[in-house]
């Protein structure tokens, strides 16, 4: 399978693991779930509970999802940092309880790591490896200094 | 020779198989200290039971197949490098990063431990404390980086400090003892599946690191032969460890009660083996285990220190890491700028709570066995001539069906732990693509043909690097 081939899986998985989590979020909205303390750094507001968040790193993960067609290696990083980010946040704003956690941001995880994975891939596949043994290298290194 | 040194930089040692017996032992026992948790969690019959039976679908499987894949492929970084031979380079860097990364947070746990019982027998300050922890980091980064010979004395004087009062109390506690330590199988009113899941963890954690030695392959003469061969010794020395031992801890708690087995924890306040040391030999011999459990933890450190070093290093040999990660000291022939690195976190770590990051352990540990269960499937699939002095006695049908177990309780164990545990795995693992994302992009890799260290080619034929070490050139 081709390189492109591969950032395109990968842009779909970004792009799908963000429409999830907006998904998950406007879902939660109007479920109206306790879902995490609305707290950042002293600051009270919704825009901060974990609903917002997920609505909010979901729309980041989508533009990562979208870069990834491009540069799949700096999308499928945004997807992948968006939703660690968002999981850790979540969970620090007294969202502890499992099932409601996961519930939540299971689909997102899953997704973004499948879009990690294909965007490895193409990195694989457009990145080529070195053919030059290491000694060898060093040696040339040590020769031209 | 010349062309081994000059290829890996790497000094190969001839090691003893005592040696690489204790080397076992201490990465996956080091004595039985935490095991009291289980036994108030899970009850006193259903320990025992689980110390016997666990190992079949658990540590045994993952015993075999360390030692055929490291027989297949005997290179430094073990794990790293089976992977990358059966899954290709995108999965051999996300096991060697998960492992790697699991083992800088778990090493700095065995230096707080030992300072924990140190600091609950002796009482000092936060200070102290500090300096006595990065005292004992900076003697194991010394030996590690000055070689394996000297790694491997250190944890053989450490064992037998481990092992001395700890046979001492197992013979006597089991001589003095109260009851029928079976009794009772499962805690009252819990059912059996409720009282497995309670001490699983701590179980399966106690049955773990089967596969580290394998990173040290490439600094040891002959390791398919001498690596194999401590795994299959070891094996049932860990088991009957844990076994006497504990049967031993819950006579002696049935000294003060038929129940006395449900006050069994550690942590201060429990009847630990510390206590139970207490209860039948005094002082001497309660002094004598805290000494042990001190040791145990030191020399899990220090082996630790050892083999959670060595994938980093070799992952940056293949250009996916940064390069000083990969220089080998001149004289001693080691990866002293890992070991270095990694002595550094951990002495960092010490000095913080990093409960957090402990968290992330559990995930990052399971996904690599899973791979390398995958990996030893799919080399025997696709590799099935290729040769490998130890072979897992059974078809590869077998080997699949057997392997599924451990590949099973490694996925429930992912379940098991609570939220916290979850959490902090699920974002552990995204640190995978993108560490590989990141280095690949700036580093590129290196093709298979030009990795170092390669003993075999896929075609079964020795390499010239291969040539030189099974001459016995070193």
């Amino acid at each position: 399978m081709k390189g492109q081939q591969m950032a395109n899986y990968a842009a779909i998985a970004g792009v799908l693991a963000g429409l999830a989590a907006v998904g998950g979020g406007l879902y939660a909205r109007s479920a109206k779930p306790v879902f995490g303390i609305p707290q950042f750094f002293g600051i009270y507001s919704d825009y901060f509970s974990g609903v917002h968040v997920l609505v909010g790193v979901g729309v980041i993960m989508v533009v990562g999802g979208l870069v990834s067609f491009k540069w799949p290696s700096v999308g499928a990083t945004i997807v992948c940092v968006a939703v660690m980010a968002g999981l850790v946040y979540t969970y620090n704003r007294g969202q502890y309880r499992w099932v409601p956690l996961v519930y939540y941001w299971w689909a997102p995880w899953l997704l973004a790591w499948i879009a990690g994975i294909f965007a490895g891939y193409a990195a694989y596949k457009n990145v080529p490896q070195s053919s030059e043994k290491l000694a060898d290298a060093r040696q040339a290194e040590d020769q031209s200094a | 020779m010349t062309e081994m040194l000059r290829s890996e930089g790497l000094k190969r040692v001839r090691m003893r198989l005592i040696t690489a017996v204790v080397f076992v032992f201490t990465l996956t026992c080091s004595g039985s200290f935490g095991m009291e948790d289980v036994i108030s969690s899970s009850g006193p019959g259903l320990t025992l039971l689980m110390i016997l039976f666990l190992p079949l679908v658990w540590s045994v499987p993952m015993a075999f197949v360390a030692s055929e894949l490291g027989s297949m492929v005997p290179e430094a970084g073990g794990l790293y490098r089976w992977i990358r031979r059966g899954m290709g380079e995108y999965w051999s860097f996300q096991a060697g990063w998960w492992w790697t990364l699991s083992l800088y947070v778990d090493s700095a746990v065995y230096v707080a431990l030992a300072l924990d019982y140190m600091e609950a027998k002796w009482g000092f300050s936060g200070g102290t404390r500090a300096l006595i922890g990065v005292a004992i980091i900076a003697v194991f980064t010394f030996i590690n980086i000055r070689g394996l010979d000297l790694t491997g004395w250190s944890l053989t004087i450490i064992q037998i400090g481990v092992m001395v009062p700890l046979v001492i109390f197992t013979v006597w506690g089991i001589a003095v003892g109260s009851g029928n330590p079976f009794s009772p199988i499962l805690p009252e009113g819990e059912s059996f599946l409720g009282s497995m899941q309670l001490g699983l963890a701590i179980m399966m954690w106690m049955y773990s690191g089967w596969e580290s030695i394998s990173t040290l392959a490439g600094e040891i003469e002959n390791p398919q032969k001498v690596i194999p061969k401590a795994l299959m010794i070891g094996t049932p020395l860990v088991i009957a460890t844990y076994f006497f031992s504990v049967w031993a801890a819950i006579r002696v708690a049935g000294i003060d009660g038929p129940d006395n087995w449900m006050n069994m924890w550690t942590g201060g306040g429990g009847v630990d083996f510390v206590e139970a040391a207490q209860m039948i030999g005094g002082g001497v011999l309660a002094y004598l285990m805290l000494m042990s459990a001190i040791l145990s933890n030191i020399g899990l450190y220090a082996g630790y220190l050892a083999t959670g070093a060595r994938p980093q290093f070799q992952m940056s040999r293949d250009r996916l890491l940064p390069k000083f990660l990969g220089l080998t000291h001149k004289s001693w022939g080691t990866p002293w700028a890992a070991i270095l690195l990694m002595a550094v976190v951990n002495g960092v770590l010490i000095n913080f709570n990093f409960s957090a990051l402990i968290t992330i352990d559990v995930f990052l540990l399971m996904f690599p066995y899973v791979l390398i269960f995958l990996t030893a499937l799919i080399l025997r699939v696709r590799e099935p001539d290729a040769p490998r002095s130890f072979r897992v006695p059974m078809p590869t049908w077998l080997l699949g069906v057997w392997v599924a177990f451990p590949i099973a309780i490694a996925v429930i164990a992912l379940f098991v732990n609570g939220t916290d545990w979850m959490i902090g795995g699920l974002a552990g693992v995204l640190t995978g693509p993108i560490a590989y994302l990141v280095f690949k992009n700036i580093y590129k890799g290196t093709t298979d043909e030009a990795l170092e260290g390669s003993v075999v080619t896929p075609a079964g034929e020795l390499t010239e690097f291969g040539v030189a070490v099974e001459g016995g050139g070193a």
